[in-house]
């Protein structure tokens, strides 16, 4: 599938908005599953994103350089004993892609994450 | 965990092993690791919501279903990027590709129906009826079969096998409806057979 260079898809922006926004609530870094969920409160929708258009979408966005990604440090994964997060976050490739798309800079929202902040 | 949530975690599972079967391991492995993540999280906060298990199994597998395409489109994409690295320059002919692409579009079918019947039976709440186990069949059957179909090419022999259980499965699931499931899985079987011969398989080339 050849795409422009540049062009963004719904969901590709909307990991790239969900990203910058969680950073400036404080929140680093973002993981699959917490990006479906944020995803899912912002559009009020009833289902998560699939994790196949999830995941293809965060690879896609990483092959562009518009986010990078590293594996959770074991130890902390161990500690609180799940398992290890492939821990994301936007690159300033990504913050420019997202502005040049002409969306408004997200808002900070205060939140409640029960056990979902990485640790 | 209840059955319903047990089988709605085994599919996903199977599915991810199935589509990332024949990459590069670091490849196959970050993406089962990334799925068994996001499957555990998304179990850790429908106990803390205390959501309804059977409402978090539909949830996991509408997540799996409408999320095949996507897997496939990336199964297709890192395919070819890793026969780019290696430098395997033979194109695949246009009608082989169609065949495929057909190939493909049953084996979907069977995913698709298997998984509605699995949904089903969820929604009446009747998994001890053989419906739910039929329909894990075919969704496993179709997966083998479009697996196989795609990794045919870099790894001939786990293509041809995969294309080749899932055919003889859905044969014998579907036994009553044995004029079509044999014809059709002996096609399956020579799409894959003859696809993996374009890389000049068996002389070693394609065997990686």
């Amino acid at each position: 599938m050849r795409r422009k260079p540049g062009h963004l898809l719904p969901i590709e922006l909307a990991i790239l908005e969900v990203g910058i926004r969680l950073r400036m609530d404080g929140v680093a870094h973002f993981y699959g599953f917490l990006i479906a969920k944020e995803i899912k409160e912002q559009r009020e929708a009833r289902l998560l994103t699939a994790h196949g258009t999830l995941y293809k979408a965060l690879d896609r966005l990483q092959k562009a350089g518009l986010l990078e990604s590293d594996w959770e440090d074991p130890l902390v994964a161990a500690q609180a004993n799940r398992p290890r997060r492939r821990l994301y976050w936007v690159t300033a490739a990504g913050e420019a892609a997202r502005v040049a798309v002409g969306e408004p800079a997200p808002r900070p929202v205060a939140h409640t994450r029960r056990g979902l902040a990485p640790s | 965990m209840n059955a319903a949530m047990a089988l709605a975690v085994g599919m996903t599972r199977s599915w991810v092993a199935v589509y990332t079967s024949g990459l590069p391991r670091e490849l196959r492995d970050g993406r089962r690791a990334e799925i068994d993540s996001d499957l555990w999280e998304h179990r850790q906060i429908a106990e803390l919501t205390e959501e309804p298990q059977g409402e978090t199994a539909l949830q996991l597998l509408a997540r799996l279903v409408l999320g095949v395409p996507s897997d496939l489109m990336w199964r297709l994409e890192s395919g070819h990027s890793v026969r780019n690295e290696r430098s395997i320059s033979m194109n695949e002919s246009g009608a082989m590709r169609s065949l495929v692409a057909v190939g493909v579009v049953v084996a979907l079918f069977l995913v698709v129906t298997g998984i509605g019947a699995v949904v089903d039976s969820l929604v009446q709440g009747d998994l001890a009826s053989g419906q739910a186990g039929f329909g894990a069949i075919s969704v496993l059957a179709g997966a083998a079969v479009g697996s196989g179909l795609l990794t045919s090419r870099r790894n001939p022999l786990l293509g041809i096998g995969l294309v080749a259980a899932g055919a003889i499965t859905v044969a014998a699931a579907w036994y009553w409806m044995l004029v079509i499931t044999i014809p059709v899985g002996i096609a399956m079987v020579a799409i894959a057979f003859f696809r993996a011969r374009q890389t000049g398989w068996p002389r070693g080339a394609g065997t990686a």
